[in-house]
């Protein structure tokens, strides 16, 4: 589907193309300093220009000093590391906790006979609206009084939580289109609503479990907030506040092993995206979008 | 087929998210006061860690209860974590660093912090500890707090810079301000400064007026001179000079300053002397590349000296009470000061005053900082109600930046200290 | 057995909604309560009415974090929407570089921490902006961009650009696939040029996404915090704070609770006015009524 009339067509293919590879470029700029930078050493980072390669040291061993610099940190446990592991458990175990109770839920809203279906969905629709800032005074107080502050335990029941409306809202919409008659049928056929839901909507529910998947990992693996606010000690700080912390004030493992830390912490979703970026797009045009195809 | 298939894959699943939920609650161990060996101190001193653990080996070595240091390098979660923690018995740690005076005064009003007033009174009746050195963690009559280690605020500076530009070192604050020009026009920057963490905005605003006239300082933290009255902002005329020679670049976080007092980038430093110890970590000699001098009074009766005092508190609810006592004990001790004196390169009020044996402490005693000549003055950042320490760091970090706004702000400052409760 | 039956559909819906009050709508409604009360977190709370909100109106503070909070909406709204429109249109014309969409939305899957960290340190007097500055000659230009006022709020809202552009411009392409050829090849046959059948048929058929993509970026530019928590922590002097950095610092730095609900609640306010258009747009897309 071309645009451009025929004539022209490599000419402004040329202008087009060079355009956008001089964009891509600029914004790759930031993530090539990046990569410079971790390969340095501390007095090759001072010396040298930040897009430059240093070689004061060999880059590839000082990078992979760096790397375990930044994972093991210069005191006890003071590294991503452990943070890494934390961060793994909670976009995991929240992600797929999330999914199973927001597809129950949406199996209800679009199928069961529930009076009132539509305030529950907004009860749980509720959740997507509201800027996390509202959460956290109280959580933080109920969590202290719970002894849930600092835990995992904790920390994972609140990314569970925070991820289930937007879960229950695309799984309605997708449960929405399966044909009314196949229930119906199926409940003839004397199955209970568990097996009609374990038979006829889980296998028929796998593309928006993968979606939902991808992008609630995704943000709980991002996450700074709750990380700095509900947990303290390394063994449950999420990744991302640990990583903050490596720049901040009184760290002193050295701007080069913060870029290499920085550079691990994002591998995850990075690697996720480079391998599902077509669910990631097509995800996305559901999340903002609303349409469910 | 499919079914049983399709149900092993549930119970897997659900296996998996239970054993992660297990995993993630199962972590919380609690200590147990019997036998135990080794607590955790939780600080916000990662420079400090290998001197910690030392002092923590030491001790065990000495009566078989340790500890191990847990450092954190973020001071704004650092304080709101603690907080939080020390209020239930799961997450309390067995004890921790925090400030003096305002700052540990709401965690004594809500009794969070075991009384340890007994320790301090054996100390007091042996002579080995002065009843004034325990002021900043005194409250009603009682302590609750222990100290971490004292430190006085003085000039740090590389030497290196010093003997290259053939500098003196200032007697006068004329000198001084000379001595900055000098190293300005050589290149450098004359000042290290930092406005990341933003409390360090409050050093040159507390040194100028305590140089000028210790009473000034004194009555502002006691709220009976206002920030905007005539004589205090005639006192920080001084101020607004140094501000000239700070870095250009007053971002850079804490980590990427001091390398640069060794190097010689930033050729002086107006810190307390825990700074020394920082530096020592990064190959610094203590005799040769280091050198250390008071900040030169501005007028006669400028004699005071901030001096801050660094406290190590127990919860109420730590999970080992009894077993941090003992620890604390054996550190207030005068063989354990002895030993942390020698570890830590600082000074300690007990047995009379003990002093490093290094170079650069030569010359803090040679300017008399254990003697009575000098007034020790609180630091402003336990000195005032948090609120307004917050408050008014922000606006001397705004004057910093831009010194013809400074009589708007020590308005601001006064119009806000009137709205305070 | 009927009232089994009954009973039965709602057992499916308690998991999620025993998760969603308990952790989301409790504290939401708690926090409300709290913003009329003083309380440090320790001490017992006290009723204090409306004080919280009339401190909160009367504190400079809150204003230049109102300011800078319209500064940071509108800035979502210009740099990232207008140049993921324009990314958008030039892969619509080159078909094929599905490598270069990828690149482009690469920062979707970093971090606001990962970002931070590696745009601090380029904005630093030594960093890689002011080293690109002195070479194409703007050495007078050269400053530490997150200390000057009101440079540090611009530079955040670029690098918040850089960030959100490749989202926007999946976004955009996506409904640009969705455009039906017909309207084009008319447009074409009847002698259009390139310029006008963009303007005149493309961009006017994105007008919902756009409005999806316009409303996010509202949203989003609200919410913003953990870009300047970490690249200023709102300062210096709280010159670069918006509101939800000041409900932070408020809450959890000064332990003024009450009044950093009251900076929650003003904030969730504004936000939901725009999501009841976002939830007006999806709902219509997605048979709410169903």
């Amino acid at each position: 589907m071309f645009i451009i009339k025929k004539g022209k067509k490599i000419y402004w293919e040329v202008i087009l193309f060079s355009i956008i590879i001089i964009w891509v470029a600029v914004w790759l700029f930031p993530i090539w300093n990046v990569f410079v930078s971790a390969m340095k050493s501390i007095d090759g980072y001072i010396s040298s220009r930040p897009w430059e390669f240093s070689f004061d040291v060999n880059p590839i061993i000082q990078f992979y000093e760096n790397i375990v610099r930044g994972l093991a940190g210069t005191q006890r446990g003071s590294g991503i590391g452990p943070a890494f592991l934390n961060s793994m458990i909670y976009a995991t175990v929240g992600a797929i906790t999330a999914i199973i109770f927001a597809s129950l839920a949406a199996y209800a809203l679009s199928c069961l006979p529930i009076k009132g279906r539509f305030v529950f969905f907004l009860i749980l629709f509720s959740g997507t609206v509201f800027p996390l800032q509202i959460y956290l005074i109280p959580l933080f107080t109920f969590f202290q009084k719970t002894g849930l502050y600092d835990t995992k335990l904790g920390l994972t029941l609140a990314y569970t939580a925070i991820c289930i409306p937007f879960c229950v809202f695309l799984l309605r919409n997708w449960y929405l289109d399966i044909p009314k008659g196949i229930v119906e049928s199926a409940t003839i056929d004397g199955a209970t609503e568990l097996q009609t839901f374990w038979h006829i909507f889980v296998p028929f529910s796998m593309p928006p479990f993968v979606t939902l998947f991808l992008f609630q990992f995704t943000w709980v693996w991002n996450d700074f907030i709750f990380g700095i606010t509900f947990a303290r000690s390394r063994t449950s700080r999420p990744i991302m506040a640990l990583l903050a912390g490596l720049q901040n004030m009184y760290s002193n493992v050295g701007i080069p092993a913060v870029l290499a830390s920085a550079i691990i912490a994002s591998l995850p979703t990075v690697l996720l995206l480079v391998a599902f970026r077509n669910t990631f797009f097509k995800g996305l045009a559901v999340q903002y979008g609303g349409s469910s195809k | 087929m499919k079914r049983n298939l399709g149900k092993a894959l549930v119970v897997s699943a659900l296996i998996f998210l239970l054993g992660g939920m297990v995993f993630a609650g199962g972590t919380q161990e609690s200590g147990k006061e019997e036998g135990v060996k080794q607590l955790v101190y939780i600080n916000d001193n990662p420079p400090f860690e290998r001197q910690n653990a030392e002092m923590g080996k030491w001790i065990e070595e000495r009566i078989g209860i340790g500890f191990v240091p847990e450092s954190y390098p973020d001071l704004t979660n650092y304080q709101t974590n603690l907080r939080q923690s020390i209020l239930s018995k799961k997450t309390a740690p067995d004890f921790f660093k925090w400030w003096s005076n305002y700052r540990l005064k709401p965690l004594v009003d809500e009794s969070l912090l075991v009384d340890v007033s007994d320790i301090w009174q054996k100390y007091f009746n042996a002579g080995i500890w002065p009843e004034s050195a325990a002021a900043e963690v005194t409250f009603n009559g009682r302590q609750y707090a222990v100290p971490y280690h004292y430190s006085h605020w003085g000039i740090i500076y590389n030497k290196g810079v010093f003997e290259e530009l053939n500098l003196d070192i200032p007697k006068t604050w004329n000198e001084f301000m000379d001595v900055c020009e000098k190293i300005k026009a050589s290149g450098r920057t004359p000042i290290a400064m930092t406005l990341a963490g933003r409390w360090q905005a409050l050093i040159w605003w507390t040194e100028v007026l305590i140089k000028t006239d210790p009473d000034l300082y004194l009555g502002i933290v006691e709220g009976s001179i206002e920030f905007a009255d005539p004589r205090i902002i005639k006192a920080l005329q001084p101020w607004l000079e140094v501000i000239k020679h700070f870095p250009e670049d007053s971002t850079l976080p804490w980590q990427e300053v001091y390398p640069k007092v060794y190097s010689g980038e930033f050729a002086m430093d107006l810190l307390g002397d825990w700074f020394f110890t920082s530096l020592e970590q990064l190959g610094a000699d203590m005799e040769k590349d280091i050198g250390w001098f008071p900040v030169p009074p501005i007028t006669a009766k400028g004699n005071g000296f901030v001096f801050e005092i660094s406290p190590i508190a127990i919860p109420v609810n730590s999970p080992n009470v009894e077993a941090a006592k003992k620890v604390l004990d054996e550190w207030m001790s005068l063989e354990g000061q002895k030993k942390w004196v020698e570890i830590f390169s600082e000074s300690s009020p007990a047995g009379g005053g003990l002093v490093p044996k290094k170079g650069v402490y030569k010359s803090i005693e040679e300017a008399g900082l254990f003697s009575d000549r000098v007034r020790y003055m609180p630091r402003w950042w336990e000195a005032v109600p948090v609120e307004l320490v917050e408050y008014s760091i922000d606006k001397f970090a705004e004057v910093i930046l831009d010194t013809s706004k400074l009589e708007r702000a020590m308005k601001d400052i006064d119009n806000f200290r009137k709205t305070m409760k | 057995m009927t009232v089994v039956k009954k009973i039965k559909p709602y057992i499916f819906l308690i998991p999620a909604l025993v998760f969603v009050i308990l952790f989301l709508i409790y504290p939401a409604v708690h926090t409300i309560i709290v913003s009329f009360m003083e309380w440090n977190g320790i001490s017992k709370p006290q009723w204090i009415g409306f004080d919280n909100y009339v401190h909160m109106l009367q504190d400079p503070a809150f204003w230049i974090a109102f300011r800078n909070t319209i500064l940071w909406v509108i800035g979502s709204i210009l740099i990232p929407v207008t140049l993921g429109l324009i990314a958008a249109l030039l892969i619509y014309m080159l078909p094929g570089q599905k490598t270069i969409k990828l690149l482009l939305f690469l920062p979707y899957a970093l971090s606001g921490v990962v970002i931070s960290i590696m745009w601090s340190y380029m904005y630093r007097l030594d960093g890689a902006i002011n080293g690109i500055l002195k070479i194409i000659g703007f050495v007078e230009n050269i400053k530490p961009w997150l200390q000057v006022v009101p440079a540090n709020t611009f530079a955040m809202i670029i690098t918040n650009g850089w960030r959100m552009t490749g989202t926007n411009m999946v976004l955009f392409s996506i409904g640009m696939q969705a455009i039906p050829d017909e309207p084009i090849e008319a447009a074409y046959i009847e002698g259009s040029s390139n310029w006008q059948i963009m303007t005149r048929v493309i961009i006017p058929m994105m007008a919902s996404t756009t409005a999806v993509v316009v409303i996010m970026a509202i949203i989003n530019g609200f919410n913003v915090f953990d870009i300047v928590w970490v690249m200023t922590e709102g300062g210096p002097y709280r010159s670069s704070a918006t509101l939800a950095v000041n409900m932070y610092r408020e809450s959890f730095v000064i332990f003024k609770f009450g009044r950093g609900a009251a900076n929650a609640v003003t904030l969730s306010l504004l936000v939901f006015v725009a999501a009841i258009f976002y939830m007006r747009v999806i709902f219509k897309k997605s048979r709410i009524g169903e």
